[in-house]
C-alpha cells in the first residue's frame, strides 16, 4: 500500500468516526430535550391538578351565598369533569382551557356578592386560586419554551434528519384563549 | 417530510416574533441582588433594614431558608407577578436543593405588594397564609408607612418558617404563626409529593444525558450551548449556573414557580 493511499484510507476512518459522533450526539440532543419537555409538562399537570382539587371546596363556598346562580356551577363542574377525561395532552390542554374561561365566569358572578368577599374561608380559596392560576402560568411558560426548543431543533438542519430515527413528532404549545386570559386576575 | 422554503421561512420569523415578544414583555431588567434588604425604592428605615437583616441572617443560620426584601419605585408596565419570578429565579434565592427562599416585592408607583415563594416551602407558606400576612401589611401601605408594613410583613414570613422549625432567632418579636383555614388535604400532598419524586426523575435523567453529551462532546458543542439550552435547565433548580460565578453573594440556587400571593393597595 502507498504511503498515499494510506492517508486516504486513515482520513476517511477519521471522516466516519466524526460524523457518528455527530449523529449520535444529534440524536442523544433530541432525547435530552424531549425528556426537558416531559419534565415541564409533569410540572403543569402539577399544577393544573392543584387547581383541579381547588375547585369543590370553591364551589361550595360560592354556593353558600349564591344558590340560585345554578349555570354557572354545572358549567364549572362540567367543564371540570372534561379534564377529567382528556388523555392527551392536546386534550388536557383544550379541557382546561374551556376549565379557565368557565372559572372566570364564576369569579365575575361573585363579584356580585359583599358577603361572600368578606368571608374569611373564601378569600383564602380565592388566594389559593389566584396562586395556582399564577403557578400555571409560569409553568405553561416554561412547558412552551422547552416545546420551542424541541420543535424548533428537530425542524432545523441536522436535527430533522436525526429525528425520524428517535421517532421525535413536533410537539403541542400550551396556548390560552384571551377570554381566559383574565381568569388570574382577582382584585382586591 | 419536504417543506418549501417559503413555509420554513415563515415559521422561523413567527419563531422570532415570538422570542422578541416575550424579551420586550418583560420591561423591568431584574435588579443586581444587594443583600437580604433591596431598597431599591428608599422607603425603609434603617433601624428596620438593620433588624431584618438581622432576623434573615438568623434564620438562614439556623434553617438553611433564605428571605429577601425588594423594593421597587416603579415596574414600568411589567406585572408583579411576572417580574417577582424572574428576579426569583435569576437571584436563585434558597438552597439548590430545597428551593427554600421566599421574595417579598413592594412595587411602590403600582401600589402592589408579592410574596413570591420557593417550591420547598409551599407547604409552610401557602397562597393563602402569604394572604393573610399581606393583609396585614397593606393597611401600613395604605398610609404609606411602607417601612413598618415590610417590617410586619417579613417578621411574619420568618416567624412562619422559624416556628415550623422549632427554632429561636435572638431578640425575634412575639408572633403567633398563621394557619390556613384552607389546607389541602393529605391525599392531595401525597399526590403532590409523587409528582414531585416523577419530576425529580426526569430532571435527573436528563442530567445524565447532558453528561454524556459533555464527555462525548462534538464538534457541534458550539451549537449546542448557544440554543439556549443552558437556560433550559436553569429553570429546573438552576443546574446550569449562570448565577453561581456572577457578582451576587448570597444565594444558593433556589427556584420558584409562581407560588404566593399578591395584593394591591
Amino acid at each position: 500500500m502507498s504511503k498515499g493511499m494510506k492517508i486516504f484510507l486513515i482520513a476517511i476512518v477519521a471522516l466516519v468516526v466524526i460524523a457518528a459522533i455527530n449523529i449520535v450526539s444529534g440524536m442523544n440532543k433530541i432525547i435530552t430535550l424531549e425528556e426537558t419537555v416531559k419534565a415541564s409538562w409533569a410540572q403543569v399537570e402539577n399544577v393544573l391538578q392543584r387547581r383541579f382539587d381547588l375547585i369543590p371546596n370553591l364551589v361550595e363556598t360560592v354556593k353558600g351565598y349564591a344558590a340560585h346562580e345554578k349555570e354557572v356551577f354545572v358549567e364549572v363542574t362540567n367543564a371540570r369533569s372534561k379534564v377529567a377525561q382528556a388523555g392527551s395532552i392536546s386534550e388536557k390542554i383544550e379541557a382546561n382551557q374551556s376549565l379557565s374561561s368557565a372559572l372566570s365566569r364564576l369569579m365575575v358572578v361573585v363579584e356580585r356578592y359583599p358577603q361572600l368577599q368578606a368571608n374569611q374561608n373564601f378569600m383564602r380559596l380565592q388566594d389559593e386560586l389566584a396562586g395556582t392560576e399564577n403557578r400555571i402560568a409560569v409553568e405553561r411558560r416554561r412547558y412552551n419554551e422547552a416545546v420551542k426548543r424541541f420543535n424548533t431543533y428537530i425542524r432545523r438542519i441536522p436535527g430533522r434528519f436525526y429525528a425520524p430515527w428517535v421517532g421525535a413528532e413536533q410537539l403541542p404549545y400550551f396556548e390560552i384563549d384571551e377570554g381566559a386570559k383574565q381568569a388570574p386576575k382577582v382584585s382586591f | 417530510m419536504k417543506r418549501s422554503v417559503t413555509v420554513n421561512v415563515v415559521l422561523l420569523m413567527s419563531l422570532m416574533v415570538t422570542f422578541l415578544s416575550t424579551v420586550l414583555a418583560h420591561a423591568v431588567s431584574v435588579p443586581k441582588y444587594q443583600s437580604y434588604i433591596n431598597d431599591f425604592a428608599g422607603v425603609i428605615e434603617p433601624a428596620h433594614q438593620q433588624k431584618l437583616s438581622r432576623f434573615i441572617a438568623g434564620l438562614e443560620e439556623k434553617t438553611g431558608a433564605e428571605v429577601a426584601v425588594l423594593t421597587m419605585l416603579d415596574l414600568e408596565g411589567d406585572t408583579i407577578e411576572d417580574f417577582a419570578v424572574r428576579t426569583f429565579n435569576t437571584w436563585k434565592i434558597g438552597k439548590k436543593d430545597k428551593d427554600n427562599g421566599v421574595l417579598l416585592v413592594v412595587a411602590i408607583k403600582e401600589r402592589r405588594a408579592r410574596i413570591e415563594v420557593g417550591y420547598g416551602l409551599e407547604p409552610l407558606l401557602t397562597d393563602g397564609i402569604c394572604g393573610v400576612i399581606l393583609d396585614k401589611m397593606i393597611p401600613f401601605f395604605k398610609s404609606e408607612w411602607y417601612s413598618q408594613g415590610i417590617y410586619t410583613g417579613t417578621v411574619a414570613i420568618i416567624n412562619q418558617i422559624a416556628s415550623a422549625n422549632n427554632i429561636n432567632i435572638s431578640e425575634f418579636p412575639e408572633v403567633s404563626p398563621i394557619h390556613d383555614p384552607s389546607k389541602s388535604s393529605g391525599l392531595v400532598k401525597i399526590f403532590k409529593g409523587i409528582f414531585f419524586l416523577l419530576f425529580m426523575l426526569i430532571v435527573v435523567s436528563s442530567r445524565f444525558g447532558l453528561l454524556q453529551y459533555l464527555l462525548f462532546g462534538s464538534m457541534m458543542r458550539g451549537a449546542y450551548w448557544s440554543s439556549g439550552q443552558r437556560g433550559g435547565f436553569n429553570q429546573f433548580g438552576g443546574f446550569g449556573g449562570s448565577g453561581f460565578g456572577g457578582g451576587f453573594g448570597g444565594f444558593g440556587g433556589g427556584s420558584s414557580g409562581g407560588g404566593g400571593a399578591s395584593r394591591s393597595w
